[in-house]
């Protein structure tokens, strides 16, 4: 396949005191529909990534809110956990390719500000399995068993990974969109209180309020867009692994990644090595490590050599890292963070890897430049 | 962890009573943590000790480890009944396996 | 015939010291010391209760014998400080330590005669030949207001005892039995209350010597047997000192009383407390040795159990020892103990 991307839009993450869910779907729409010249009756349909309004703003039904604020039918809200974005994308390629669609938009927003941070983190419990939260299990301390065993295995120190953040921090500065614009050194770092040892508090991604838009096109209607076309989506590819580490076969390895990593690449007919720039899911630095093992950039335990000799190709946004965690948005703004950087610097092929949870389910796509 | 239900909590604790009463059952440490940063319901018990247990039945499972302070992979391990998260004033009392180092 | 077939303990690992319960409300450390021959007790870890404390030890009894445990008909279980003011723990014991679901269960109150009420209740069950095997446990997870008297004293633990009417497996027959039972307000909590109320020196004359001696001398007639017929007595612990009287006033050696002052090192464990020291008694006994063993439980009342060990107990297997228990500690500050406790309540 090769879907253009006629339109990418985003809002800087971060804490959106002053505006709800409406006023960031509004705003988010409108940016994209102008960004693509094309008007909201134009759009066929809309898919929807967002997580927990439901439980934040009260509100489950955004599609409503979609039709509401930008006029759009054919809302259809996608839960995929923290890849809800990277799998709107999916799906709404999907409605592209079987013909159903002519134009596209994929739309994610979140509000986690509205609630406090305890309240957030008891909320991303529900990306690992109930067995896991009953006895206080979270996102960040499953990533901590699964960076404990690493680096045992491996035989490093918790402060050999710290460069991962604070490189992702300084790719940050030139990104006006990113959450957090300024260097974290790695003596800050690891200076900083334990989150779940070894996990540091400035280890991790945070959780904040985010939008990010863009809007698809069937190849038949493209030579209209001609002018707005951003990139390419080559595939898109989507796998799941075990809710709970006790039912997967390794913790230092998310199955996930793999399988849907050798499903994308066989889909889009290119290798690994073609691979000029990517975006990461790096919630804390052992994402960021397994994902560049699993997807097949590096042997298992060289991962953070590959990501020392790649700074200049990973996470130039900033990563989750330095962006910003906003959920529903994060796969979107992926992809629209790649596009742009495919295109400032003439380069060919990227990709995007979104995670779930601890790897209950992960996204890899494929974008090319044209 | 929200409100629990009766249902759910008498579901969970099936599983949970099998593997406390079993005087047989043994563990290894596999991987853990240290938590400081607690999900609600959990804030008071932090600091507390997450592991990722191998069990003699060839079964895994992620659970705290109890009474010890100096937590190694590899160290051996038994499971024992704990309270693991009280429902407020009023909710139920949700018990389960946590499992403590053996010599 | 009925008897005890088999036992088991549990004795939480942290414990905290009379001195630093002292600092903190700067009281004359070697004063209470003296008077209550309390060094330290038990303090139950965050996440363990009355509940936990009965499974532990009863499963550390199944583990000394051989027993299917499906065969086992009751579950009482005596404490005063029952998980639930309704709903009763001797069911979720029951379940976890899967007995199946055929058994009858109840919990049981007598303040710290819990455990006793309830061996009763089992001996009762098993003699008449209702059920073949019965569980009955004393524990509590006792609480005391702070900066109070009792805060020295007020502990945890558990034992658990399974009680059959075969001769082939009983390790303690039990030859007699006598209770007193009365009105006395030695020490109470009202509903809802979260600390109990004592009358201080009226707990002792009226109150614990009173009824655990007459109690004592009353089976002592029934079984027909003198304090030279008995090797060993556990009397209920509130602290050191009460349990040595009461061996002054009915004239026992001072070397048959001895286990009871496993107190100064776990402090009174209320409905397990003269249990425990029963416990420590089996750990030893040998064939042919009588033991007796008499509680109290304040509002008032004493039960008294007279047990000859017999060849049986020869043939129980290994399992955590009350003194493996009492050895194996960790101490703790009064900050941690009250966090442990819960004295400071978050919302």
């Amino acid at each position: 396949m090769k879907i253009p991307i006629i339109a990418t839009s985003l809002v800087k993450f971060g804490d959106l005191w002053n505006k709800g869910i409406n006023d960031l779907v509004k705003e988010i729409g409108q940016k994209a529909l102008k960004d693509a010249n094309t008007g909201s009756s134009d759009v066929d349909s809309i898919y929807i990534a967002n997580e927990f309004s439901s439980i934040i703003n009260g509100m489950s039904s955004l599609n409503s809110v979609v039709f509401e604020e930008l006029g759009i039918d054919n809302g259809i809200c996608v839960n995929t956990g923290d890849a809800s974005g990277a799998a709107a994308i999916k799906e709404a390629a999907a409605s592209i390719l079987s013909g159903q669609n002519e134009i596209t938009m994929v739309l994610g927003v979140e509000k986690l500000t509205d609630l406090k941070t305890d309240e957030v983190l008891s909320l991303s419990s529900n990306f690992i399995s109930q067995e896991e939260s009953f006895v206080g299990a979270t996102v960040h301390s499953q990533f901590a068993i699964m960076t404990k065993k690493y680096i045992s295995d491996f035989h490093l120190s918790p402060n050999d990974l710290s460069f991962i953040p604070s490189s992702n921090h300084k790719n940050a500065i030139n990104n006006e969109y990113a959450q957090y614009r300024f260097e974290l050194a790695e003596e800050k770092i690891n200076a900083s209180q334990l989150f779940a040892d070894p996990i540091r508090m400035f280890d991790l991604a945070s959780y904040c309020d985010g939008a990010a838009a863009l809007i698809m096109c069937s190849e038949e209607i493209a030579a209209k867009f001609s002018k707005k076309i951003k990139g390419y989506l080559l595939a898109s590819s989507i796998a799941s692994d075990s809710l709970s580490l006790s039912r997967r076969n390794s913790i230092t390895a998310i199955e996930s990644t793999i399988k849907a990593s050798e499903m994308v690449f066989k889909e889009s007919r290119i290798n690994a090595s073609d691979i000029d720039l990517m975006e990461i899911y790096d919630i804390a630095p052992i994402s960021e490590i397994l994902a560049v093992e699993d997807i097949g950039f590096a042997k298992k335990g060289h991962g953070p050599d590959f990501i020392r000799k790649n700074l200049g190709k990973i996470n130039l946004s900033g990563g989750l890292k330095a962006c910003g965690h906003a959920i529903g948005p994060t796969g979107i703004r992926q992809a629209v963070d790649l596009l742009s950087r495919l295109r400032i610097r003439k380069l060919k092929y990227g990709l995007t890897q979104t995670l779930s949870g601890t790897g209950s389910c992960s996204i890899v796509n494929i974008f090319s430049r044209d | 962890m929200h409100k629990t239900s009766s249902p759910l909590s008498w579901r969970n604790s099936r599983n949970h009573y099998k593997l406390a009463g079993n005087i047989d059952l043994k563990g290894i440490i596999e991987s853990f943590t240290i938590v400081r940063n607690a999900p609600k319901g959990f804030e008071r018990q932090t600091p507390y000790v997450l592991a990722l247990i191998l069990l003699s039945n060839g079964m895994k499972v992620v659970s705290q480890i109890v009474d010890s302070d100096k937590i190694e992979i590899g160290m051996k391990v038994e499971p024992c009944i704990r309270r693991i998260y009280v429902d407020g004033n009023s909710g139920l009392i949700n018990y389960g396996t946590k499992f403590r180092v053996t010599k | 015939m009925v008897g005890i077939v088999s036992y088991g303990v549990y004795v939480p690992r942290y414990r905290i010291k009379t001195e630093e319960i002292a600092r903190i409300y700067g009281k004359d450390v070697d004063y209470i010391k003296k008077e209550l021959m309390i060094e330290e007790k038990s303090v139950p870890g965050i996440d363990e209760d009355s509940l936990t404390m009965s499974v532990e030890a009863s499963l550390n009894a199944l583990r000394r014998c051989g027993i299917d445990r499906r065969k086992i008909g009751a579950v009482y279980s005596g404490s005063e400080s029952k998980v639930y003011a309704v709903k009763p723990n001797a069911s979720i014991i029951g379940e976890v330590i899967g007995i199946g679901n055929d058994f009858t269960s109840a919990d049981i109150e007598f303040a710290c005669k819990a455990g006793t009420a309830a061996m009763q209740m089992v001996f009762g069950l098993a003699k008449s030949g209702f059920i073949e095997y019965g569980i009955a446990i004393g524990a509590d997870t006792s609480q005391a207001s702070p900066g109070d008297i009792l805060e020295y004293t007020a502990s945890a633990g558990a034992a658990s005892f399974v009680i059959g009417s075969k001769k082939e497996d009983t390790i303690a027959e039990l030859e007699a039995m006598h209770s007193i039972s009365s009105d006395t307000p030695d020490f109470w909590r009202r509903n809802l209350q979260k600390y109990p109320s004592h009358a201080e020196r009226f707990t002792g004359m009226p109150a614990y010597f009173k009824h655990v001696t007459e109690c004592a001398e009353k089976l002592m007639e029934k079984a027909k047997v003198t304090t030279n017929d008995i090797d060993y007595v556990a009397f209920h612990t509130p602290n050191g000192k009460f349990p040595l009287r009461s061996a002054e006033i009915l004239n026992f050696q001072n070397e048959k009383v001895q286990d009871n002052l496993i107190v100064s090192k776990i402090g009174n464990t209320y409905s397990a407390a003269s249990l425990l020291v029963l416990t420590c008694i089996l750990d030893k006994a040998v064939p042919g040795q009588r033991v007796l063993c008499v509680s109290f439980g304040s509002g008032a009342g004493s039960d008294g159990f007279l047990f000859k060990i017999t060849e049986n107990i020869k043939r129980l297997k290994k399992a955590k020892t009350t003194q493996d228990y009492i050895n194996e500690k960790e101490y703790v500050d009064y900050a941690t103990y009250c966090k442990f406790a819960e004295i400071i309540k978050g919302e």
